[in-house]
């Protein structure tokens, strides 16, 4: 994308309430709203001009926005709740002298370093607290917004498919390139002015980072919408978390996460030689622990179950390790989809 | 500087000298303000919330509340979509809507225009021109008589052209709105102003707004399902059924004819009912434990949620399932199961009514009768949609008031604008097939069920059918009627969002069309 040239631009007139058809003149030159510091009189209106405006010292918003943005990043809610809105009609800082503070350290003793301000929040002792709450902390401060304990949420739709990718060991790391198109359900590509055709991807496109999936604005990847996407139509400025059925029926039954389970299944009957060591090795693939005595215990009752209940030849697969038979494959799947499915796995 | 400004306005306005009393109705107007402000943005908070709900709800509950107080849509954060009581009492429970998209010819079907059929090959009268946009009409158009013979039928004496015989039988409990009138002249946009309120995208559906307000009977299903027949899906696209700045939770649904209804429905090839048990057993069990170890109430919704995707497999599945009906009832119909058809989703409307879905709706594509080509002429395509409809609907309308369903339900028909009296003649030129353009300025809709005047004619257009002469109704009188019929007032169901009490009417005032309440 390039910048038009200004001899290329075009006159921009006011339209009377927003209707195109109608359009008021006089012609209008670009400049910040009144309410903000003004744009030094002589500067040209152009990018430029507006960048350093958005960074002279006298534009305290944009370093208050900025870490109040990387806040809700890692704890799940800003400082200020709507990251949107710092107006009369947002909502008021929890915290407002560390709002400050950090802006202006950001600012002035960090030089807008983005990887040392979230050094210093990572490495925060409330950023390190447990996540653990008592019944009394959650009834007195139910969203943790006076951050007693650690933050904890839910990962973001892209998260959730990047992490079976590579906790299965399919995520390709080819980096930029065309939008790609991982599988998706028959009949849900929606192309009502032409005859564009999604097809889902093979080989390595097929297991790409979140980011690089094909966009669509009549067509959202179905998946990510229900896990609280935006589905492009309008700037999403902040996406409002949810918890439904319908994204319990992605992670189980989504192909994409099938195909995740039995390659994750695959790399965990590989790991060892035991059915106790490959769930282990499932653990730490997926939730980045180990497993307690009775999750082991859980997980290995109902690997047996699977395995019992496995007709054979009903899972037609490479076999993967020495001695490995389908009907351990398919449980392993099985276990495997659970492992992803998990609240432990779901929740950061 | 500013940062001291910042300081002066965190000061909490409600310090200072005030007395106990009054400081303690402010904290609780505080607390309602935000109620409504966090709503599902608390999803999250989970028990805590639910502490504060209950020790609020007595100022959610209507008659409680004075006339100027806000509504409490807040919910149990595990079950976003659990039933709300409206506003106030109410008679319709759900709503069935049949849009026709493409914008079906009201002179076809419901406009009698005797002196347009007398009229029919004149030039079109200057003053019908002057000023007006048109999609493709340009020079001077021919002014077009219906295509087909009218009659009068019932006791309400309805008029009605031999295109819907079936639908006929039941205009005594129909009511028709002959002057709605749209801001729109083009399919998408007009779809998205009839379904959001909004002609530009990024609003919540009218679905999404009712199922937001009064959550769903059956947490087992969706509570707003769309179903799409006629070969395409409507222009404005799934924007039409969109939760716009509302939670996504509050989408509609779309439900396919072919493989799963729902997507991802289906459990993957080779896993058992009792294998899928299983899982989630182990799944529960150490979700638990999870808990147990953590406190999180968002772990205590997951648990919850994994259940209900369990149970909605089943049920979802059975709902859509046509085979389940008798012959006899397919047939009334006109059924074919495996058919995307109009038919097919007329059946599973009701069905979906039956097990308690708040929202269902429907789009028949295939009705922008320009006279383009053959599927599409009032001549010609246009009878085909009319067959495809005709026996459904009115097999819709008769199971439900069997059922006693039509006196709770609210069954909506039409499209996104009307068509002109004129004949099209793109290019200047006389066209193959015959056709009108689009007309934003007059269409009719009918409503029956629920909270509706049957066997009435509300609004009146002109001799050609081209202006309404009595009665105007606008999309967003239609949307506010709808709220009242649901019960709310239109003011009171909103949302916070961009610095605005969001509402379905938007901001211009509406008017709830009490003439054709019942």
């Amino acid at each position: 994308m390039l910048e038009q040239p200004s001899y290329a631009g075009r006159e921009t007139l006011e339209f009377e309430r927003g209707n195109f058809l109608t359009k008021i003149g006089p012609a209008l030159t670009p400049d910040v709203p009144g309410l903000f510091p003004r744009l030094p009189d002589d500067a040209p209106r152009n990018r430029l001009t507006l960048a350093k405006w958005f960074f002279s010292p006298q534009q305290p918003l944009t370093a208050r926005t900025a870490v109040n943005r990387y806040w809700e990043q890692l704890f799940g809610t800003g400082i200020v709740e709507t990251l949107e809105n710092f107006g009369s009609m947002g909502e008021r800082p929890s915290h407002l002298e560390l709002l400050d503070w950090l802006a202006l350290h950001f600012e002035n003793d960090l030089h807008w370093d983005m990887k040392a301000l979230l050094r210093e929040l990572v490495t925060s002792a409330t950023y390190r607290q447990s996540a653990k709450s008592t019944p009394t902390l959650t009834e007195k401060d139910p969203r943790n917004r006076l951050l007693a304990r650690g933050p904890q949420q839910r990962l973001s739709a892209e998260m959730v498919r990047d992490q079976a990718l590579i906790a299965s060991g399919l995520l390709s790391d080819i980096m930029g390139g065309p939008p790609v198109m991982p599988p998706q359900p028959e009949g849900v590509w929606n192309s009502v002015y032409n005859d564009s055709k999604w097809v889902d991807a093979k080989g390595p496109n097929r297991y790409r980072r979140a980011i690089y999936t094909y966009i669509k604005r009549t067509s959202g990847y179905p998946s990510f919408l229900i896990f609280d996407a935006s589905d492009h139509d309008v700037s999403l400025a902040r996406r409002i978390p949810t918890n439904t059925p319908l994204q319990a029926l992605v992670t189980m039954n989504d192909p994409v996460y099938v195909e995740a389970s039995e390659a994750l299944a695959g790399r965990m009957l590989k790991a060892s030689d035991t059915t106790d060591g490959r769930l282990r090795c499932g653990a730490r693939l997926v939730l980045s622990r180990e497993l307690t005595d009775y999750e082991l215990a859980t997980l290995h009752e109902l690997f047996e179950k699977a395995r019992a209940e496995s007709r054979a030849g009903v899972f037609e697969r490479p076999a993967y390790g020495r001695g490995v038979s389908g009907k351990e494959q398919h449980a392993m799947t099985a276990v495997a989809i659970v492992l992803l499915n998990l609240d432990a796995a779901l929740t950061r | 500087m500013v940062m001291a400004n910042s300081r002066v306005r965190s000061k909490d306005p409600s310090a200072g000298e005030v007395g106990a009393e009054m400081r303690s109705q402010v904290r609780m107007a505080a607390l309602r303000a935000q109620t409504r402000r966090h709503f599902l943005r608390t999803l999250g908070s989970g028990l805590g919330t639910l502490f504060v709900g209950t020790s609020l709800a007595q100022y959610a509950k209507p008659g409680k509340e004075s006339a100027s107080a806000a509504l409490d849509f807040r919910r149990d954060p595990s079950s976003p979509l659990s039933e709300l009581p409206p506003q106030f009492a109410a008679k319709v429970r759900r709503v069935i809507y049949l849009h026709m998209a493409g914008a079906p010819s009201q002179l076809e079907l419901f406009e009698h225009k005797p002196d347009l059929k007398r009229l029919d090959g004149q030039d079109c009268p200057a003053s019908f021109l002057a000023g007006k946009r048109f999609a493709f009409i340009s020079g001077i158009p021919k002014l077009l008589g219906s295509q087909y013979p009218f009659h009068q039928v019932g006791e309400s004496g309805h008029w009605i052209s031999d295109r819907l015989p079936h639908l006929e039988r039941h205009l005594d409990d129909i009511c028709f709105i002959k002057s709605m009138r749209t801001e729109q002249f083009n399919h998408a946009p007009a779809q998205l102003l009839v379904h959001t309120g909004n002609a530009r995208l990024g609003y919540p559906s009218f679905g999404s707004w009712v199922l937001y307000g009064l959550g769903t009977e059956n947490q087992n299903l969706p509570g707003f399902i769309v179903l799409l027949s006629g070969g395409k899906s409507p222009d404005g696209g799934k924007q039409l059924w969109s939760s716009g700045f509302l939670p996504s939770v509050y989408q509609g649904v779309q439900c396919r004819s072919h493989g799963e209804p729902v997507l991802y429905l289906d459990d993957p090839p080779g896993t058992s009912r009792s294998l899928r048990r299983d899982m989630l057993d182990a799944i529960d069990k150490i979700n638990q434990q999870t808990y147990a170890a953590f406190g999180n109430p968002e772990t205590i919704t997951r648990i919850a949620q994994y259940e209900m995707a369990f149970r909605m497999q089943m049920d979802a599945t059975d709902a859509m399932d046509i085979h389940k009906e008798p012959d006899s009832v397919r047939a009334r119909y006109g059924s074919k199961p495996g058919e995307s058809s109009f038919a097919n989703n007329c059946l599973v409307a009701r069905r979906l009514a039956e097990r308690g879905v708040r929202f269902i709706q429907l789009y028949h594509w295939g009705w922008d009768s320009h006279g383009a080509d053959a599927k599409e002429a009032l001549n010609l395509g246009f009878a085909d949609r009319c067959r495809e409809v005709d026996q459904s609907t009115a097999a819709l309308l008769s199971d439900l008031k069997e059922r006693g369903m039509l006196e709770d339900t609210l069954v909506v028909w039409g499209g996104e604008f009307g068509r002109t009296p004129m004949r099209e003649n793109r290019n200047g030129q006389e066209m193959k097939y015959v056709g009108r353009d689009h007309n934003p300025g007059a269409f009719t809709i009918w409503l029956a069920g629920g909270g509706v005047k049957p066997g009435i004619t509300h609004g009146q257009t002109d001799e050609m059918g081209y202006e309404i002469v009595k009665d105007p109704v606008e999309i967003r009188d239609l949307h506010a009627t709808m709220l009242y019929m649901l019960g709310f007032d239109h003011h009171k169901l909103n949302y916070s969002f961009q610095g605005l009490e969001q509402k379905l009417t938007s901001v211009k005032p509406a008017r709830v069309v009490t003439e054709i309440l019942a």
